[in-house]
């Protein structure tokens, strides 16, 4: 905040003080006082038969409007458990699908989420957790404003609910980062949720693109996503350049195991588009055959895939096992992102809506893509240094 | 209240009155500062006690007393709102629409103060709105408010952050009307 918005903060903040001295002199706050004394005895007390019920339970108190379940001095997990058997199997399976603003969604978002975040024991587990349900929490946004259900409450919602996981996220991978021995689980999970985050965003951007009326819908969102995705990428950067020192087997062995990784995702993705034989389904040929041509892409082109791949292999050759191991992660990253954008445009729909595969987009509306709020869909290069 | 009662329904009585005389003011300011308006401020509380106490008597169970009361004057300012909003809060303008002259006791910066606060709040979004003046005139705390609204804390920051971001753009506008006299000097201006 700068000076001049204290400046004004200062001022409004003495306006509402001011107000802050407003109150109900004596005569007026008793003669209230007797109308609504004279409402309580023409409207007495009565009590229900639930009420009598629960008024014997004296372990639990259940508030049936205030809150869903108010269970004092009873812990969390334990509460889940008690709320789990309360609402019934069927009805936490059945929430799974609900959607903020759906009557179902705090079953999901409260106790199918606590109960199974709950069971992930080591910080590598609950990292990974805190992304899962950030990503799924996009892909609700992306649910509801194909829906057009995407109102300033869910909005809200979605939100807060995103940043809160990153924020674990990104607090856990930090403390991964700080051990040694662990630094390179935290780039992993680093690596995988900038990818995500990339291909969620650009598939977002791509549905406002094609459905202009939703573009001020997502605007928040897609500003949330793209400050989190600085925040990650900034944070695998600081942790991949102490990874690119480290010398011995060790990571020698690490390098080793990404590099297959890589190669058998490579040959996964190839064997997926073969079989799929749709014009979009290999979106890394035809991303380069775009990108050859000129045209904005927003899919990692394959030839910069390999080229990390080759960069990496080079390195390894040289001993540089560490440099080896970070290229890797970049090419395995491209590859990531270009796979989970494909499968959130088709859980958007977009091929139906536009018309066009995303590689086939229009240079008018792919360049409108690219001027989008957020900056963040410009292809990865695989780290290629 | 008759003499039959059970000790139950005694001690629900004399919680409802404890609530009415602790947080009737507040409520009454939270209230005015919304509506503009002394006489219906009055109304929307005394309404938003005998809603209350109909839920109490209808046998069911209220947790946070407090929290229970903003509540219901939320809802009930918001469905009130709603309904006013064919006639735009914009028309209800510093000419027309705010009357606290029936203070006589209030000296006339104050007043003036009272005006502009009041003015910038009619301007927010009826969901910033109640959590501006949650936050900064009746002072609650942001889990507070959460409670109260039936919302994640975050939700509430999220608000709070976007209602003081509208609040400075009203303000930089306001100052940038005034006549170049009268116009709070800031920072930038020298």
């Amino acid at each position: 905040m700068d000076m001049n918005n204290k400046e004004h903060m200062k001022e409004i903040e003495n306006t509402f003080e001011a107000v802050r001295d407003v109150s109900l002199s004596n005569v007026e706050r008793e003669t209230m006082k007797k109308n609504v004394r004279l409402f309580m005895a023409e409207h007495p007390l009565k009590q229900s038969r639930i009420q009598r019920f629960l008024s014997r339970m004296r372990t639990f108190r259940i508030g049936l409007t205030i809150s869903p379940v108010h269970i004092p001095h009873v812990r969390p997990a334990i509460a889940s458990l008690f709320i789990l058997i309360f609402v019934g199997a069927s009805t936490s399976y059945a929430a799974e699908m609900a959607l903020p603003g759906d009557i179902l969604y705090p079953v999901k978002t409260v106790v199918n989420e606590n109960v199974v975040s709950a069971l992930a024991f080591s910080e590598e587990a609950k990292a990974n957790r805190s992304a899962t349900l950030a990503l799924r929490r996009l892909e609700e946004a992306g649910a509801l404003v194909v829906k057009g259900r995407l109102t300033a409450s869910a909005r809200e919602e979605i939100e807060s609910r995103f940043e809160k996981h990153v924020e674990d996220f990104e607090m856990r991978t930090d403390l991964l980062a700080r051990q040694e021995r662990k630094i390179e689980v935290a780039v992993d999970a680093q690596s995988f949720l900038e990818a995500a985050l990339k291909a969620h965003a650009s598939a977002l951007i791509e549905f406002s693109v094609v459905r202009p009326e939703t573009e001020h819908e997502l605007r928040s969102i897609l500003a949330a996503v793209s400050d989190r995705v600085n925040t990650v990428e900034s944070a695998r950067t600081a942790s991949e350049r102490t990874i690119a020192i480290k010398v011995g087997e060790d990571i020698r062995e690490r390098a080793a195991a990404k590099r297959r990784t890589v190669e058998n995702e490579i040959a996964h993705s190839r064997s997926s588009a073969r079989q799929t034989k749709a014009p979009q389904a290999d979106t890394a040929v035809m991303t380069a055959v775009t990108a050859s041509q000129g045209a904005t892409t927003t899919s990692p082109a394959p030839d910069l895939i390999l080229e990390a791949l080759n960069a990496g292999s080079a390195k390894f050759e040289e001993g540089r096992y560490g440099e080896a191991f970070t290229a890797f992660q970049g090419a395995l990253r491209a590859v990531q992102q270009d796979k989970l954008k494909h499968n959130a445009r088709e859980r958007l729909k977009l091929d139906d809506i536009s018309g066009l595969p995303s590689h086939a987009m229009p240079q008018e509306k792919a360049n409108k893509a690219q001027g989008a709020p957020v900056d963040m869909i410009q292809e990865d290069p695989g780290g290629v240094e | 209240m008759g003499s039959g009662k059970s000790h139950r329904h005694k001690k629900i009585e004399e919680d409802f009155l404890a609530a009415y005389d602790e947080n009737a003011n507040a409520l009454f300011r939270h209230c005015f500062a919304r509506v503009r308006d002394r006489e219906l401020a009055k109304d929307i509380v005394q309404e938003t006690f005998t809603r209350t106490w109909e839920y109490l008597a209808e046998g069911k169970q209220i947790g946070h007393l407090r929290a229970f009361l903003y509540r219901t004057l939320n809802n009930y300012l918001v469905d009130m709102m709603r309904k006013k909003r064919p006639v735009s809060l914009d028309a209800m303008t510093e000419e027309d629409g705010f009357e606290p002259a029936d203070v006589p006791e209030l000296p006339a910066e104050i007043r003036e103060e009272m005006e502009e606060a009041v003015r910038l709040l009619s301007r927010l979004d009826d969901m910033y709105a109640a959590v501006i003046t949650m936050r900064f005139i009746d002072e609650m705390k942001p889990s507070e408010i959460a409670h109260v609204l039936d919302v994640s804390e975050n939700v509430v920051s999220v608000r709070l952050h976007r209602g003081v971001k509208q609040l400075r753009e009203f303000w930089k506008e306001r100052l940038l009307a005034r006549p170049s006299t009268t116009r709070v000097q800031t920072p930038s201006d020298t």
